[in-house]
């Protein structure tokens, strides 16, 4: 790498009409995949690559090198010098990220070096005699990744970016009815992981999860909704934070800068150095990460923005790694309290298959999963069949009456090419407005 | 790229193994992405290489793939897969048990009316500018992105069981 990494100074300096930008990692992954209380298959899976973008007079070209080497750097290169004056050119262009602040790294260790194929073995033992307990199996995905690698450009933006976290995402599936619950850690190693409350939080979930099953009518409900839902639910939310929305006129948040849009009871940030969430040191072009307030006390915030957006539209760019470290601030009251406290409602685990209705109002549809529970006078009675809902992500948080005293984390991850891994921080909610519009009549 | 694959299997099945398979994948890319009728993105990756191999040991699977085609690390790529068979054993309780099948020896190709890979850069660049053009903001359209993604892939199968496709 680091032979490299000499190779593209010296393509940028010799070629100094141009600018240019490189990204170079390599990427490993230990994807541990486990089905009915057994290991299904463990992939290792490594690549080197290379991402090259260069520039003139506003003409880009791009090019990706998988395992590169020295000769296919220079033959991609000269095959990009020799195009990208024919290229229509990006008229907002203005230049490449030229932040040059650098993140202190503790260390470089690799997630699968901290945490042995062993260690999860014996994790995923422990959670599976709980689970079997109660005639359910587990399934799921125990995930190490390690990106290493360099990005620099023109501007002479030079930046290590090491980012190596580890997920852990574990359902429990009833071997009478397939009735599911999921429970889930992710973190840059197992110092937040305790295994025993996680294991007596996971069972908690099972055993409600013996409850009978009950179908609901459609109509508005006070909902409390758990962390994976909260998180799907932001990750919606935020696609119009992104300056990129603003400038697309997508963007729930256009014009709406520190006026106050939901709950008083909501405060939202990306907090990179959070020390329960993975760590991002650099935003994808290489700025240096930086804690943003997105909403804070129900009060519309800050837009993220990069380099390229900032000079387009004229704002002041941050450097916020978005989505990829976010937070969602405690409240005051537990989840007990908060189940106590409902005369009838639903607790709502999950959500999935959701889409934008009308992303400019944040209204979307989708579908409930991994234990719909039914509340009355206080208490969780019944498992409900899986529902369709349909509402405003905005009435939603508009309608937030409490939020959780305790936080937890929840990884996100995709599973195919070279995926990432981050950690959303996030407390249960309770919200008077939540529209469900059928039942699939399903577990 | 055949022999190498055979290569490898043949280095498997000195390793006492129920059963394994060994993939190649080679694949080309090309991506065009418009704005408001601009270029935003165009971008290219030709030749971007995988190995991959699967092992069955003892009832259980362990998989193992790399793009550095290094003798070293296709060795390295061959102990993981077979060192992850063997930890997996370990939370195992229903050996997988693979019914023996029928090999297939065939190769088949598919040739688009028309290949994106074989029109120039030009060619293409001025048939898909002209589309987002014409897709252009205007009366009280405010926004229009226009993406294209062109790709193709040649893949190499083949197994213990003697089958080799591609």
């Amino acid at each position: 790498m680091e032979r490299i990494l000499e190779e593209l100074k010296k393509i940028i300096k010799e070629n100094d009409k141009y600018s240019f930008e490189f990204k170079l990692f390599s990427w490993e992954t230990d994807f541990l995949r486990f089905f009915n209380s057994e290991i299904n298959y463990n992939i290792t899976k490594k690549s080197i690559s290379l991402m090259g973008t260069l520039e003139r007079e506003k003409r880009k070209y791009s090019f990706s090198i998988s395992n590169p080497t020295i000769e296919a750097i220079y033959n991609e290169t000269r095959k990009g010098l020799e195009i990208v004056d024919k290229l229509p050119a990006d008229p907002d262009f203005d230049s490449f990220e030229d932040n040059k602040e650098l993140y202190e790294y503790k260390d470089f260790k690799r997630s699968m070096d901290k945490v042995s194929l062993d260690d999860k073995i014996k994790i995923l033992k422990k959670l599976s005699e709980t689970a079997e307990k109660h005639n359910f199996g587990i399934y799921g995905t125990f995930v190490s990744l390690a990106k290493d690698g360099y990005i620099l450009n023109s501007t002479g933006l030079e930046k290590r970016y090491f980012v190596s976290p580890i997920m852990l995402d574990v359902k429990a599936v009833s071997n009478e009815n397939m009735v599911t619950v999921i429970h889930s850690f992710g973190g840059n190693d197992l110092t937040h992981f305790d295994l025993e409350l996680f294991n007596s939080q996971f069972e908690e979930k099972i055993i409600n999860a013996k409850l009978p099953v009950v179908d609901v009518e459609p109509g508005d409900y006070e909902v409390i909704l758990g962390p994976h839902a909260v998180s799907e639910l932001l990750q919606y939310l935020m696609s119009g934070v992104y300056a990129h929305s603003l400038d697309s006129g997508s963007s729930f948040f256009e014009g709406k800068i520190d006026q106050k849009l939901f709950s008083e009871k909501v405060t939202l940030k990306s907090d990179p150095y959070n020390e329960k969430l993975i760590t991002y040191p650099y935003t994808s072009d290489g700025h240096l990460a930086k804690p943003l307030t997105i909403i804070e006390n129900g009060v519309f915030k800050n837009f993220i923005v990069d380099h390229y957006y900032s000079k387009k539209l004229n704002i002041e760019k941050n450097g916020s790694v978005g989505e990829k470290a976010l937070v969602l601030g405690k409240g005051n009251k537990s989840l007990n309290d908060m189940i106590k406290e409902t005369e009838k409602g639903l607790y709502i685990a999950n959500l999935h298959y959701i889409n934008f209705i009308n992303q400019k109002v944040t209204s979307i549809t989708g579908l409930t999963r991994d234990g719909t529970f039914l509340i009355e006078n206080g208490k969780i009675t019944k498992v409900v069949n899986n529902l369709r809902f349909t509402e405003k992500i905005s009435a939603i948080l508009e309608n937030v009456i409490d939020v959780e005293n305790m936080e937890h984390s929840r990884p996100v991850s995709e599973n195919y090419e070279e995926f990432d891994i981050y950690t959303h921080l996030v407390p249960h909610i309770k919200t008077k407005k939540f529209q469900i519009t059928s039942s699939t009549k399903t577990i | 790229m055949k022999k190498l694959v055979n290569d490898i299997l043949n280095k498997i099945k000195n390793e006492s193994v129920q059963f394994a398979d060994v993939r190649f994948t080679s694949t080309d890319d090309e991506i065009f992405v418009f704005e408001r009728g601009d270029l935003k993105q165009y971008g290219a990756s030709y030749d971007n290489n995988s190995l991959g191999v699967r092992v069955l040991i003892n009832g259980a699977w362990g998989f193992a793939g790399t793009n550095d085609f290094s003798a070293f690390a296709i060795e390295n790529m061959i102990k993981k897969a077979i060192f992850n068979a063997k930890e997996g054993g370990k939370f195992k309780r229903n050996p997988v048990k693979f019914k023996e099948i029928k090999p297939t020896v065939k190769s088949y190709r598919y040739t688009p009316v028309k290949d994106p890979f074989l029109m120039t850069k030009s060619e293409k660049m001025d048939y898909l500018e002209n589309i987002a053009k014409k897709l252009a903001p205007r009366d009280k359209m405010i926004y229009s992105m226009f993406l294209t993604f062109f790709n193709r892939q040649y893949k190499i199968y083949a197994n213990t069981e003697g089958t080799f496709t591609d």
